[in-house]
This record gives structure tokens, sequence and C-alpha cells, in this order.
């Protein structure tokens, strides 16, 4: 059944991003710069988790039992995003292979699975503090990077460093004025709640 | 209220016991306050009190961050209460954020009370982190770790009260009633002013606590490692983003109590217009805009930010003003109108409003600024515009709420004595201002201290007109019925 067949892909992309990023020539790849290391392979490294958990109902069976409310795993995940999100790790990341295969295992299920996880299971109050709370820490983020007066990383420059913060900076805004017009015209669709009484 | 309305709002057994725990809360600590800046006032007069500069400044930032939160927390409690006759609100997130609120409350006054911290509520960048050894790192950390922690608390009601309204209006920008604005709909005369009301602040505060978040963060980390030291421009923008529109919220909450209980007395409906609608997505665009006012002095500001400030500072807040205060004057007028201590207030409110809005487009031009700005003039504005116009919608609103208004004689007296003394008071710092006494000395010159005596006195009067209000709500706030609002007018 071509049905079947999809519900294992997942499974198989996560897989294969995982292999690359430990086979050194795709990992150097993703590696090579900051910007390509923390904006390309992290998200899709978690997004790979987080399609697992939005797909396999196998998983979300147990999940349901071990975590209902999704509470740790929003614990979790957050505590993950914070110790990826010091560049000391990032840079262990590019020469230490313990650490390489750390992260590449990691990421995926403690980081993408955990925060999908949680976001399914938390109500819409508690989605808007996780989008508004992601938001405010790509604008952090990008600022510290653009304004650091060292280099953080010992295999990233300072230039790559810098141009990680531009890049973060922008997609915050970029991010905020999409946020702002769903926020006030959205949800952009149609339902008989929105008729005049 | 019709089927679907009695649908989508919130339950009244859900909307009452919260709200009271906010006024109660509210009033006692706004009355504890009073008393805080009737004494700076009596330290920069001519009076025995000497606090000493060390304390001045501390009780300033108490002051200061004391009454902003606890004018956000009030004007908050107005706003939940109507909004929730139209959508259904969350009790719990509203108790929560209470909660948090309080949390806050105790590490900003731990803070300053026992870490010392006194760099003012606007915690400038870089001030916290030098304090010259008046404060430590952890007070500071304290202080804005707090404030932090009130954005959140904010949040959360605003996410709330958010989804609520685009479950019933099926957006955000259906509630502030742009379809009916731009002729995609016909005019709903039952779309009711405090949706709008609450659409708007909703948009904005939103907005003013992500500048917050960031603000705060970066604060903290400059705290922890010095050497990281963003562009004190840039956060001083973020910061007086946030402030600005976080206070100016304040009032447009609070205006719900006139929208909603004046036409109750009045015995006649206010209903949205066109004008209406146009003044305030007019003012949400504004109160986004017009925060460069407060860095006119900011010399390396970019010239078109200062003209749009100036601009913007004759235009924000006047639309909604003229439009609230004309369509209030034309409910009242010879409507055969009960004047109790509600009534009265929520009209002393409009007046405030109205004319303390007049020194702040004063102030809001440059040149003028350059010698304005660093004197008394400006808490003459501030005061004028919060406590003859926020307060009064404050106390009108817990007045109607826990007596029907009906305080009797010492309500009509109180109402009497606060407007009387709030006046005083302001005139007290604009007259400084106008004589260019600088704000934030805590010693003042002999011939300038006979107007911190008046400023002093007339907080005095103030103290007692609200308490004179205030305690007969707090005594009868535990078994007052709230909900019947709706049937007593």
């Amino acid at each position: 059944m071509p049905a079947e067949r999809w519900r294992q892909w997942p499974l198989a992309l996560t897989l294969a991003f995982c292999v690359a990023g430990l086979i050194p020539v795709t990992a150097r790849l993703f590696e090579a710069s900051m910007q390509a290391h923390l904006l390309v392979q992290m998200p899709l490294l978690a997004f790979c988790g987080g399609y697992w958990v939005s797909r396999s109902e196998r998983l979300q069976a147990w999940l349901e039992r071990a975590d209902p409310s999704g509470g740790v795993a929003l614990v979790l995940g957050s505590g993950w995003l914070i110790y990826w999100m010091l560049p000391l790790n990032l840079d262990l990341a590019t020469f230490d292979p313990s650490v390489r295969l750390l992260k590449v295992l990691t990421v995926p299920v403690l980081l993408g699975a955990t925060l999908t996880w949680s976001w399914r299971q938390l109500g819409p109050v508690g989605r808007g503090v996780m989008l508004m709370e992601g938001w405010a820490i790509l604008v952090r983020l990008g600022w510290i990077y653009l304004i650091s007066p060292v280099q953080l990383c010992s295999n990233y420059l300072i230039g790559d460093q810098q141009r990680t913060g531009s890049l973060l900076l922008g997609l915050a805004l970029i991010s905020a004025a999409l946020a702002a017009i769903w926020g006030v015209f959205g949800p952009f669709r149609k339902t008989d709640r929105c008729q005049p009484e | 209220m019709t089927a679907s309305e009695l649908e989508y709002a919130t339950p009244d057994t859900q909307r009452t016991p919260v709200v009271k725990l906010y006024l109660g809360i509210g009033l006692l600590v706004f009355a504890g306050l009073m008393l805080v800046g009737a004494l700076m006032r009596a330290a920069q007069g001519a009076t025995t009190i000497s606090i000493g500069p060390e304390v001045f400044y501390q009780l300033m930032t108490l002051h200061g961050a004391g009454m902003v939160g606890t004018a956000g927390l009030a004007a908050l409690a107005v706003n939940w209460y109507f909004l929730s006759k139209y959508v259904r609100l969350n009790q719990k997130i509203f108790l929560g954020t209470l909660v948090l609120s309080l949390v806050a409350v105790v590490m900003i006054v731990g803070s300053i009370l026992i870490g010392k911290f006194a760099a003012g509520w606007t915690f400038l960048y870089p001030l916290p982190a030098t304090s010259l050894g008046l404060w430590s790192k952890g007070a500071a950390l304290t202080f804005v770790g707090g404030l932090l922690l009130l954005g959140v608390a904010f949040l959360l009601v605003y996410l709330d009260m958010g989804i609520a309204i685009v479950r019933r209006y099926g957006s955000i920008a259906r509630a502030l009633g742009l379809p009916m604005l731009f002729g995609r709909e016909p005019i709903d005369p039952t779309h009711p002013p405090a949706v709008v009301a609450s659409a708007m602040v909703l948009i904005v505060n939103v907005a003013g606590i992500a500048a917050g978040a960031i603000v705060l963060i970066m604060t903290i980390l400059h705290l922890i490692y010095p050497p990281l030291a963003p562009d004190a421009l840039l956060m001083k923008n973020l910061i007086y983003f946030f402030g600005h529109v976080f206070i100016n919220a304040t009032i447009y909450s609070a205006v719900i109590a006139v929208y909603e209980i004046l036409p109750l007395y009045a015995r006649r409906p206010w209903t949205v217009s066109r004008p209406f609608l146009a003044a305030w997505l007019a003012v949400t665009l504004m109160v986004l805009a017009v925060y460069p006012h407060h860095l006119l002095m900011d010399f390396a500001m970019p010239s078109w930010m200062a003209i749009m400030g100036q601009i913007l500072s004759y235009t924000s807040g006047i639309p909604v003003l003229v439009v609230t205060a004309f369509s209030g004057l034309m409910l009242v007028y010879r409507s055969g109108i009960r004047w109790d201590a509600a009534s009265s207030l929520l009209v002393l409110s409009l007046f405030g409003w109205a004319v303390g809005i007049v020194p702040a487009v004063i102030d809001g031009m440059i040149n003028v600024n350059l010698v304005m700005h660093n004197t008394l003039w400006v808490p003459g504005h501030f005061h004028f515009y919060l406590l003859l116009g926020l307060l009064p919608m404050v106390l009108g609103f817990a007045s109607y709420l826990s007596a029907n208004g009906q305080q009797g004689r010492t309500g009509r007296v109180g109402a009497m004595v606060y407007a009387v003394g709030a006046t005083l008071l302001c005139l007290s710092f604009l007259v400084s201002g106008a004589l260019s006494v600088p704000r934030r000395f805590a010693v003042h010159e002999e011939s300038w201290q006979w107007l911190g005596d008046v400023g002093a006195l007339s907080g005095g009067i103030v103290l007692v007109g609200t308490l004179m209000i205030a305690v007969p709500i707090l005594l009868k706030l535990p078994r007052a019925r709230l909900a019947s609002i709706s049937e007593s007018g």
C-alpha cells in the first residue's frame, strides 16, 4: 500500500539525516559554516524528530501514557535547546566525534520530538507562549552573536558569527511581520462563528 | 442578552471572584504607594522630613514600578471583567496572572527594600549594572527578573483574551471593527465598544511585551557578563517602546468602564460608529509609533524618528479621546443622570484624560522638550493622566460594582476631595516644571521647596479622598455581587 509506505518515511528521513551528520564528507558540508550548522542542520534534525512524533501512532500512544500533559517533554526540550544554544557545545560538535554523535542522536529526540509532543498537548495559550518565547530567543541569540566582543567558537571566525547573528535577526524580523499579520487578521478561515451575531 | 451572546459569555459565577481579588489588592497597593509618593514630595519640601538621597531613589523606584504594575493589573481587571461579558475567558488563567504578578511584586519590592536597587522603574541600561556599590548585581537581577515575570503574567491573560475574541469574532481585526470601518460589512450597532478597546489593547501590549522580553533578557545578560554590551540607544528605544505602550494601554483598558457603566447611568446606549472605529484604529497604530517622543533629548536618534515622535504626539490619543469625551458628554447631557461616587469619578476621568494629554502634547514638541524634559513638567503630565484619568476609572468601576455607586455622602465627598487633591498635586508638578525645577532630584533648592510642600499636602489630600472611596468598597467587596451590573442599570 502506498499509504503504508509513506508512514515509514519519517523514520527513514531521521536516519538519513543522522547518518549524513556522522559521515565526515556530508557532516563537513553542514558544519563548514556557523549558519549552515545552526540554521540548517540543527533545525533539520529537530524537524525530523518532530515529524516522527506527529506521524508515528505507536510513539504517540507511548507518549500519551508516559507524559500526557506534555510538561515533561517541554522541560526536556527547553533544556536541550538551551544546551545547544551555547556556542561552546556547537563548537565541540565540529571536532569531537562523541559530541557530534550526541548531537545527531539527541537533537531529533530530545529537542524536535519533545517540543513537538508538548506543542500537541499544550492548549492555545501555552502554544502562544512557546511561539513568543521562540521568537524572543531568535532575537536575543541573533543580537548576542552580532555584538559579542569575542569570538565565541574556536572553529567559526567572528565574521561567521556576526553573519549568523544578522541572519537570526532577519529571520526574527520576517517571522514577526508574518506573526503580526496572522495574529491580527488570522486565522484566515471562515467559520460559522465569524458571522455577525 | 441574546441566547448566542450567553453562549459565548463567561458564566457569571466565574466572572466575579478573581476580579474582587484584583480590585482589593489594587486599591490597597494604590493607597500604600500614594503614601510613598507624598513622602517623596515632603522630602523635597521645606519640612523636617529628611530621608536622604539613597532612600529617596529607592522610594522613587518603588513608587514608579509599583504604580505602573498596579495600574496595569487594575486596568486589566476592568478589561477582563467587561470583555468576559462577550467572550468566554478562562478564570484560572486570570488567577494565574495575578499569582505570577504577586510573585513578581515580591521580587521587585524585595530588590528595592532589601537589595536597595534604585535605578528607577525604567531600569535604563546600563544603569542597573553600574550601581557604584549602592546595590548588588543580585538586586538588579531580581528587579529585572520581576519585571520579566510580570510580562509573562500579562502575556498569558492576553493570549487567553485573544483566543476567546477570535473564537467569537473570527479575528482580532474583526473585533477591532475593520470590516465595518472599511465598508465591507454594515455597521453593527450591537458590536460592543469593550471588544474594540480590548482588541486594540491586545495588539499593542503583546507587541510591547515582546520588546520587553528581549530588552529585559539582554539587561540580565549584560549584568551577568558585562563585556556583552548592547547598543545603549537601541536598548533605550526598546525600553521606552515597552514602557510607553504598557502604561498607555492601561488607560485604553480602563476606559472600558466608562463605555460600560456610564450608559447605565444615562440610560442611553453607547454604540459604535465609523468615527469611533476609525479613532481606535488610528490610536492602535499611533501608540506603537509615538514612543520616540521620550527620546527627543537623545541627539543620536535619527531625525525622522524625532519628527515622527513630535507629529504623532499631537495626534496620538486625541482621536479616541475626542470620540470618547464628546460621546461621553453627549451621553450625559440632559440624561437626568444620577450623580453618585461612581458616575462622578467616571466623568472626572474623562476630564483628567483630556486635560492630562495637553502637557504631553506641549512637551512632545522638540524645542520645548529640550527645555522641559528633565523638569517636573513631565511628572505633572503623567500624574494628571493617571491620577485624574486612569485611577478615577478604576475607582468608579470598583464603586459601581461593589456598591452600585451608592456610597452615600462619604462617597460623593470622597470623590470631591480626591478631585481637588489630585488637581492640586498635578498643578504643583506642572508649576514646578514651568519654573524649571528639575525632576529626579532628591533634595531641592530652598526657592523650590514650597512647591514640594504643596505637593506633599495635596498628596495627603489625594490619599484621604482615595481612602474615603476605597475603604467602604473594600469592606463591601467580599460580599458584593459584582455580576449584578447587567441588571442594575
